[in-house]
């Protein structure tokens, strides 16, 4: 009875993220599809932020770089975007989406950092992934990067590459500290044979990831990109 | 990851964990497999064999209730067969009473056991269990050929509810529920195991349960009673107990659980929020000090432990089976059983086939008032608070554009005189708005009208990272007003509080919920000031029936003789 009233008089859809009712216009962006105090709970990295690692800055508005960054020899990453900081709110999204498995949010979240790609204006050629091991993509059924990035392909138009491969199993990086990370990832990753490979000289890669915290996992990735013949190489993260 | 088999004998297909176990079992039944295929996902295999046997058709019945699993008499007394069996029942009686996904039995037996080893033998012996029809396999979530029948197994979540997604597992696409998901992935490819509870010999003896008692008011006591002839006598399997607020539900069934626990059955005792399961479980630790008595919520380490009493929240029934005689369900009408017909199914599942249920309640909706009017379910009132003073009635105020005087910050009479009143005989008040939105607002309104009292105001919400912070200012008394959404409507109990509903017209605002807000005043016997005000500029039937109810139960308690004797003049 009630299935069939909601087909003829469909309820307001509801909010991308919980099920309180929203009533956006036609072409609405993303942000106007998630209700108020969703939204209250996101907070967007506006401005004043490191131009290279994206880290919100205080109130000095005349250097344009973070104090780390400012510090450290240029990386082989050349630039980094996250969309959100990684407060309650987001912790728990990504909580939800990557070890609980929800994978409904792979599309919200793809098209918030979508957004924010398109909004920076990066000319990128080819977007992929943070790759992970094939015993742990067992384990959890899913890539949560790879989602994010097949999202993100298709709403700007760029072609998704599996460019990297993942060789040795890591524990989670979320348990160890600044320097054990860098450390950790050394000879992580490669280039993906064969199949795989594509041409990456003379092209700007953009490479998609949930999460940004110190940036080892980006930076050793990048690393790889360049030396085999890419051109620059971006990341886009949803939270940092 | 799980690997089956199709095979088919005598024309009919079937489906195991472990080949060699059925080659074994049809060899004493001198028949031969024939036709092996072998996948890793239980819906592919279950389709399949589904197919094969052409039950294609009836595919959305044969999926629940037909069995491709072959089935056994336990009277076979060759050596090897029994020395298997005999280990399979110990497992058996492990598992028994849950339903559980294959992930779930290997971090229950890692829990138990510290893990186990040989995954061959364990596919082994649940095949063994399925054999001797202890134990059922479904698929977790069912994949017939259109998509409006697809169905997950464990909570019942249809269409809507599934997503098709790449799955790494199967290397295939799989289609995953995403309603049960917080309680791990219920999916096409991983099995659904439903474990028979496993059965002492003969009938249960009868047990000497110690059970502390509390004394009772009378109109608890008859209450009581009447629940315990439903017990024993009355052939109806539900009973509703219709407890208003702050009337000490609980402890009327506690002589029902007594009862039933003395009989050497189990009870479940589901209430809906973690807190709560908490709260309760340390009274029902008190009333029963003997009982093995299990709290399962999120995050309790208790979940894979034996007992005879479970307290947990409904999304924990997903995992039991069949094992109670007894399920009590707290707040039956209420989030998150409105809200998920498939918890009730979970509760229904948990207890016995022949296992009675008490839905507990203080606003039962009107669908089972009228089946109480018909004789169709059986039911307890409880009309009257434990402390015998009579329920708060709500006062309807009528405020003609009352948000438009809000933002423009006029004044609103009767709202003025309720909080000047409160704070004249020192009490604390709940201001209920609709939506998170109109917070802001009336805290605006506030600052403006009432400037004294604005600086012990705060508002909450459902989402809010303060709400405890905030909740738990109020209940010490910091703050003396707390305006809040309907999330505040039960749980909150401070003595000296005072109700305003603001926009009580709006539809979250109905009967059921007004019932409980205007419930939060008078619950305790020193404080008779408390008043329940609600401010809508339309009349709307959720009023009406809040304070019909209210008065209704209200008339119940004095004719019953429940009420103290110096009030009602």
């Amino acid at each position: 009875m009630k299935k069939g009233w909601d087909q003829l008089f469909p309820p307001p859809p509801s909010c991308r993220l919980c099920s309180t009712p929203v009533s956006p216009g036609l072409g609405s962006g993303i942000w106007d599809r998630i209700c108020f105090s969703c939204r209250k709970g996101l907070p967007l990295i506006a401005p004043p932020y490191c131009r290279r690692c994206s880290r919100p800055l205080g109130e000095r508005k005349e250097e344009d770089l973070c104090s780390g960054c400012r510090r450290s020899p240029p990386d082989p990453l050349d630039m980094n975007r996250s969309v959100l900081r990684y407060t309650a709110f987001p912790k728990e999204l990504i909580r939800l989406y990557k070890y609980r498995g929800r994978e409904r949010l792979a599309p919200t979240i793809a098209e918030l950092m979508a957004e924010v790609l398109l909004r920076q204006g990066w000319r990128g050629d080819v977007i992929t992934f943070v790759p992970i091991h094939p015993d742990r993509l067992r384990e959890r059924g899913f890539n949560q990067a790879e989602r994010l990035a097949k999202g993100i392909a298709r709403l700007v138009r760029l072609p998704l590459r599996p460019v990297l491969e993942r060789i040795r199993p890591t524990s989670p990086q979320s348990l160890r500290s600044r320097r054990e990370r860098l450390v950790a990832l050394r000879g992580a990753f490669r280039l993906a044979p064969p199949p795989r490979r594509i041409r990456l000289s003379n092209r700007t890669v953009i490479i998609v990831d949930d999460v940004y915290t110190t940036g080892a996992t980006m930076v050793e990735c990048a690393r790889v990109l360049k030396e085999g013949g890419a051109k620059g190489v971006l990341s886009l993260t949803f939270a940092r | 990851m799980l690997q089956l088999a199709v095979y088919e004998v005598k024309d009919r297909s079937f489906l195991t964990l472990s080949s060699d176990v059925d080659e074994y079992f049809w060899m004493l039944r001198g028949q031969r497999m024939r036709r092996f295929r072998t996948y890793s996902s239980v819906g592919q295999a279950w389709l399949e064999a589904e197919k094969r046997n052409d039950s294609f058709v009836a595919g959305k019945l044969s999926g629940l209730l037909g069995h491709p699993v072959p089935s056994m008499q336990s009277t076979d007394q060759i050596d090897g067969w029994t020395n298997m069996k005999q280990k399979a029942d110990s497992l058996g009686r492990i598992l028994g009473g849950r339903s559980l996904l294959w992930e779930e039995i290997c971090s229950l037996l890692q829990g138990r056991w510290g893990g186990f080893t040989d995954e061959k033998e364990l596919r082994r012996l649940l095949q063994v269990l399925l054999l001797t029809r202890q134990a059922r396999l479904l698929p977790g979530v069912y994949t017939p050929g259109p998509a409006v029948h697809r169905k997950c197994n464990r909570c019942g979540g249809g269409a809507e509810d599934l997503e098709v997604t790449p799955c790494a597992r199967c290397g295939r696409f799989c289609v995953l529920c995403d309603r049960c998901i917080l309680l791990g992935k219920s999916r096409t490819c991983s099995g659904f195991f439903l474990f028979e509870p496993q059965k002492p010999f003969g009938t249960p003896d009868k047990k000497n349960v110690p059970f502390a008692s509390v004394p009772l008011t009378s109109a608890q006591r008859d209450a009581s009673e009447a629940s315990l002839r439903w017990l024993d006598q009355s052939g109806d399997r539900d009973l509703l107990v219709w407890a208003v607020t702050g009337s000490g539900k609980t402890e009327v069934l506690l002589p029902v659980v007594h009862r039933v626990l003395e009989r050497g059955e189990k009870v479940f005792w589901s209430s809906p929020r973690t807190d709560v399961v908490r709260e309760l479980s340390g009274r029902l630790k008190r009333a029963f000090p003997a009982t093995r008595l299990v709290a399962l919520h999120k995050g309790s380490s208790q979940i894979w432990e034996e007992g005879d009493l479970f307290v947990g929240t409904a999304h924990q029934a997903f995992r039991l089976y069949h094992r109670f005689q007894l399920v009590i369900v707290d707040e039956a009408d209420a989030y998150p059983l409105s809200a998920d017909t498939g918890l009730s199914l979970a509760l229904k599942r948990a207890a016995a086939p022949e296992g009675m249920r008490v839905l507990l309640t203080a606003t039962p909706p009107p669908s089972w008032q009228r089946r109480v009017q018909k004789g169709r379910l059986e039911a307890v009132t409880l009309p009257a608070r434990y402390h015998g003073y009579p329920l708060p009635e709500p006062h309807l105020r009528r405020v003609w554009r009352m948000w438009r005087k809000v933002d423009a910050g006029r004044p609103i009479p009767p709202l003025d005189s309720f909080l000047i009143r409160m704070e004249e005989v020192d009490g604390q008040a709940l201001l209920f708005i609709p939506g998170v939105r109109d917070a802001d607002r009336l805290q605006r309104w506030m600052e403006r009208r009432h400037p004294r009292l604005f600086r012990r105001v705060a508002s909450v919400s459902g989402k809010d990272a303060e709400r405890a912070s905030q909740v738990k200012a109020f209940r010490e008394g910091r703050l003396q007003a707390l305006i809040t959404t309907t999330i505040l409507e039960r749980g909150v109990t401070v003595p000296r509080c005072h109700v305003a509903v603001l926009g009580a017209d709006h539809p979250v605002f109905d009967g059921a919920s007004l019932i409980q807000i205007a419930g939060r005043v008078g619950r305790s016997p020193e404080y008779r000031q408390g008043r329940v005000f609600f401010f809508a500029s339309e009349n709307t039937e959720g009023q009406r029936r809040a304070l019909r109810e209210i008065r209704k139960m209200n008339r119940l308690a004095v004719s019953g003789g429940y009420l103290k004797k110096e009030v009602g003049s």
